[in-house]
């Protein structure tokens, strides 16, 4: 069981906070999506979302483009090649836990 | 997880839960077969008023029209999400295979009078792979895969078993994958209408 703590304490951080983990497994699922649909899919209010693409964008793992549709300003998120890696590492991190933890349990039933 | 799996789903097919889309084409091709349907079927005294001559060409303006307005509303209340190149690329070959499919299935329908409906087969399996693919949580499309299939097999039971597609008796079966196709729409819309967190207006 001690691996199983130090695979959790091993969690990349910036990835594993519930509103940048929603926004990565979002984007993982698609190309790009723009800001009123991230906002729609996670629930986030304008500020948050702002603020947890920022640390992602800073963190490497998505690129923000700003652009024009019309007259309208648009907002385009999409992950970079290391955030596409980091998100599916850390899925498969979470599954491997999630299946350990399942194990554990059985084992101290007996 | 299951969250965030469900997530993952909705982004993934984003475009197809827009259900919305497609209905003023499903209704114009409702109005174009349905009259003269009911003209063929029903007693000769009523006679519905045949839209097709106004809809068919001239006619192709109005759900173009209307589909735009629903694509923009769309895009200003939920966004845009592009899908992945490799989800693309599915999703056009199934495409190109369910016409072939469908077409293959009228042909042989009109031609060889099976005892079954195989167009009523093809979209069933349509249905049911629709489901499959969209994370086997989108319930009304399992019960519509059900329905075709039942609709497939009538003829089986005496019903809709003379004539072909291009029967009038035939064309209210058509009508009917038309009207579940709607019904289809609506209900894929209210998936992801109920799918997707309220658009908070307030900062905290």
């Amino acid at each position: 069981m001690t691996e199983a703590f130090e695979a959790l304490a091993g969690l990349d951080k910036i990835v594993h906070e519930p509103a940048r983990l929603a926004l990565l497994t979002a984007l993982s699922a698609c190309r790009s999506a723009d800001f009123v649909s991230l906002q729609r899919l996670t629930g986030l209010t304008k500020g948050n979302l702002s603020t947890h693409l920022s640390k992602l964008e800073e963190a490497g793992l998505v690129e923000i483009e700003k652009q024009f549709i019309g007259k309208k300003p648009n907002t385009l998120v999409r992950l970079t090649t290391e955030g596409r890696k980091a998100i599916e590492e850390h899925w498969q991190a979470l599954e491997r836990l999630h299946r350990d933890a399942k194990q554990w349990g059985e084992t101290g039933k007996r | 997880m299951e969250d965030l799996k469900r997530t993952r789903v909705i982004t993934a097919n984003y475009r197809a839960l827009q259900g919305l889309r497609l209905l003023p084409w499903l209704l114009w091709l409702l109005l174009i077969f349905s009259t003269d349907t009911l003209n063929a079927v029903g007693p000769s005294s009523t006679q519905f008023f045949s839209y097709q001559c106004l809809f068919i060409i001239p006619g192709i303006a109005i759900p173009w029209a209307l589909s735009r307005l629903i694509a923009n509303y769309y895009t200003r209340t939920f966004g845009q999400v592009e899908r992945l190149p490799r989800d693309r690329l599915v999703e056009s070959l199934f495409g190109i295979v369910l016409m072939a499919g469908m077409y293959v299935a009228i042909l042989v329908d009109a031609q060889q009078r099976l005892p079954v409906s195989l167009l009523g087969l093809v979209v069933a399996v349509y249905m049911f792979v629709q489901w499959w693919t969209t994370g086997r949580f989108l319930s009304h499309t399992l019960l519509f895969a059900a329905l075709f299939v039942g609709l497939a097999l009538l003829p089986l039971f005496g019903l809709f078993a003379d004539g072909d597609w291009f029967d009038p008796r035939r064309q209210l079966l058509l009508l009917v994958f038309i009207v579940v196709g709607c019904v289809s729409g609506v209900l894929n819309h209210v998936a992801l209408v109920r799918n997707l967190k309220a658009a908070p207006q307030v900062e905290p």
